[in-house]
């Protein structure tokens, strides 16, 4: 059996870890010239969204016996919206990952996992690879090849704009900021990488490059965010769901396949589910959408958060801050696995967007 | 003698490094968590810019002992103006230095030849340093600390975009363009990082950075560039003069020191040489200003170069192009050791003053 896999990120490394571990041997072609996002970022791995799992890590190392070293936990969060703030504490919250070139990112981890010779600088033709091979594995981070393959839906595109500070730190604090001034009905959020080093980004959704800038200024004005910045970026993130994720002998995971969380944009968690399933699939014979169905559910349900979302004002941030912020509610939401996505679901279905 | 650098880029290093071989041990600062820029590309060393020296990379070795390999030598130069098409070849033009996070890049390079350590995320404040320490020396990689005292002329500001492509390429090629229509007076390069791999980058100055887009949009339809990009940066590059180099005991070199030439704006060399030159002048005690002076003489010619392709519409780089490739001045230009910036200068001052006079000349008749 020969297996191809375009994209040798998250999504793609995971495909080849899997497949190598059932005795699959795979071919990966990557169009970058190395491993790893280009600029360096904190990644959010919140239990929270991926409830019912009780610790998302080890639900990883135990269901697809793939280890992952976080940078830190999470111990508090710390959201603000305009007027109100609240804070979260407790010890398993989730985790900071590293994204990036470094030894000690995901990518990095991932890629010493595996044997599998990686094509560096091949911007493959998934067609051509669809012919010469039984099984084509498509995890290039982007839509573009759904699009040519089934329908597309697009859900939300947004700027995002970060760097990283310099600065003092609590190791194991993230603050989010929700304010619709600079973010529109995006966030902006802080993750420490250490004591005095932290990776701050701003989520800005429907705006314009030429926007971006002035908005990541005013982000940075309005929360007092003075620290010395280095090594800023700019890119943009299309969050779109696809209709079908296996085209004859094409399978579409991570991104590619639109496993991308569309209400905060943290896709880690599903791009490895969708990794993992597409190579059982493969080598097992299995139906890949029955699998992913899991993960869809919870896309689908995130979707209409994303459009509540779409339609908030300010005053809306700080009553929900509020309520976050209510000792009883806290502890519902965070002392116990309650899968709060679910129930908040049903409670988006009835509030209408105030307009 | 106590000695800080500012800046672990290519001028703080190769200062770095000539300070580890006179038996100084300067303290480092860089602002970042790791050495190399981080957006890959090529910088070129084309020898004719820097002429009476003969071989750039020769040079840095004889005289500052600094060993830097590239990754290719430049054989092919070809110049794509609005209508001509003309190339140069040689054994040899120039060479093509990978800038970066790799292994391989200049700065770990010469990052790999220091034994001193570097202080990571320090974000050091100059004001303090210059009473801390006998000397300082400026490697910020930015024109700010010169022109808070007051020692910046700004000559040319361009926005530059960056792009990896894929294709196929010719890995000793240089491939330039230009045209007013995209690059107003600036140019376009390409070059290969190896056979698959190139990096294209287009310079445009007196731009905004809004503009950018359209000029790049512009570039990739007329030429019918059919290349895949893999990922972008803009930038803005600054070129400049710092007169004087040196204010009290702060020392400007590389971009904070004026190594951006304004003609096409590489600044590699100069920004090696100028920092083991800061780093010889302190450790021998001589007058840094004195030294660097060939640095801005060098930017003043190549401002006259500047000006010119400011004044020329299509028709004239076309002609201009046409007269670099004219095979003698091909050969005297390329092929021997003659000083090309700096005839060159004299003459662009001669065409300029013509160009000035007779504004409208030029111009077709319709």
């Amino acid at each position: 059996m020969r297996v191809a896999i375009i994209g040798a990120g998250v999504a793609g490394l995971c495909c080849a870890y899997t497949l190598e571990k059932l005795g699959v041997p795979c071919d990966i072609y990557e169009r970058k010239h190395t491993i790893g996002s280009l600029y360096s970022y904190g990644e959010l791995l919140l239990q929270i969204v991926h409830r019912p799992y009780k610790d998302p890590l080890k639900f990883i190392a135990k269901e697809f016996g793939i280890l992952i070293e976080p940078l830190t936990e999470v111990k508090k969060i710390v959201i603000k919206s305009p007027k109100r703030e609240a804070f979260i504490e407790g010890k398993k919250l989730g985790y900071i990952v590293k994204r990036g070139q470094e030894q000690e990112s995901i990518e990095n981890q991932l890629a010493k996992k595996i044997n599998a010779k990686i094509n560096f600088n091949v911007n493959a033709d998934y067609r051509e690879l669809a012919q010469s091979y039984d099984y084509m594995v498509v995890a290039t981070g982007s839509s573009m090849i759904a699009k040519q393959l089934t329908k597309v839906k697009n859900i939300v595109s947004s700027r995002i704009k970060g760097g990283i500070a310099l600065g003092d730190f609590e190791p194991n604090t993230v603050y989010l900021w929700l304010n619709t001034l600079y973010a529109r009905s995006g966030f902006g959020y802080l993750v420490p990488f250490s004591k005095n080093k932290a990776s701050i980004i701003l989520v800005a959704t429907y705006t314009q490059k030429e926007e971006i800038e002035n908005m990541w200024h005013t982000f940075l004005y309005q929360e007092k965010l003075n620290y010395e910045m280095i090594e800023t970026f700019e890119t943009e993130l299309d969050i779109s769901i696809t209709d079908r994720h296996q085209i004859d002998n094409i399978y579409l995971i991570g991104n590619a396949g639109g496993f991308l969380d569309p209400f905060l944009g943290f896709g880690l968690l599903n791009a490895i589910e969708s990794a993992v399933y597409s190579a059982k699939s493969i080598i097992h014979g299995e139906n890949y959408e029955k699998k992913v169905k899991k993960i869809t559910d919870k896309v689908d349900k995130l979707v209409d958060f994303r459009k509540m979302m779409d339609g908030i004002k300010n005053e809306d941030y700080d009553r929900i801050v509020k309520v976050i912020g209510n000792p009883i509610i806290k502890r519902i939401m965070y002392k116990t696995n309650l899968d709060v996505i679910k129930y908040l679901h049903y409670f988006t279905k009835y509030q209408r967007p105030s307009n | 003698m106590k000695v800080a650098i500012i800046g672990a880029g290519v001028s703080g290093l190769a200062a770095a490094i000539t300070f580890q071989r006179y038996g100084i041990t300067p303290d480092i600062f860089e602002k970042k968590c790791k050495i190399g820029e981080l957006f890959n590309h090529v910088a070129g060393l084309l020898k004719v810019i820097n002429r009476p020296i003969k071989d750039p990379l020769h040079h840095l070795k004889n005289v500052y002992g600094i060993e830097v390999k590239p990754i290719n030598t430049i054989d092919k130069i070809v110049m794509k103006g609005p209508t001509v098409t003309a190339s140069v070849t040689g054994s040899n033009l120039g060479y093509m230095i990978l800038r970066g996070q790799d292994a391989n890049s200049l700065e770990n390079q010469l990052y790999n030849k220091l034994e001193i350590p570097v202080n990571f995320n320090i974000e050091a404040d100059y004001k303090k340093l210059k009473n801390d320490y006998d000397y300082v020396i400026i490697a910020t990689g930015s024109s700010q600390i010169p022109k808070e005292l007051g020692c910046w002329q700004e000559l040319v500001t361009t926005w530059v975009r960056v792009a990896n492509v894929l294709g196929n390429f010719d890995t000793k090629t240089l491939l330039m363009w230009i045209n007013t229509l995209y690059t107003k007076s600036g140019y376009v390069y390409l070059m290969p990082y190896n056979e698959k791999r190139a990096v294209l980058a287009m310079v445009v100055p007196y731009i905004s950075k809004e503009e950018l887009q359209y000029y790049w949009d512009t570039f990739l339809k007329v030429e019918k560039m059919n290349v895949d990009i893999v990922n972008m940066v803009d930038l803005e590059h600054i070129s400049g003069n710092c007169f004087p180099h040196q204010y009290e005991n702060l020392l400007f070199v590389g971009n904070a020191g004026g190594a951006i030439e304004p003609f096409l704006g590489f600044g590699t060399f100069n920004s090696t040489v100028s920092g083991a030159i800061a780093a010889k002048s302190i450790a021998e005690g001589v007058d840094f200003k004195k030294e660097i002076r060939f640095l801005s003489e060098a930017n003043i010619k190549m401002l006259e170069f500047r000006k010119a392709l400011d004044l020329m519409d299509n028709d004239k780089l076309d002609k201009f192009i046409k007269i670099l490739t004219f095979p003698p001045v091909k050969k005297l230009v390329y092929n021997t050791n003659f000083n090309a910036i700096k005839y060159g200068s004299i003459f662009m001052k001669y065409a300029i003053n013509k160009m000035n006079n007779k504004p409208y000349e030029h111009r077709k008749k319709v």
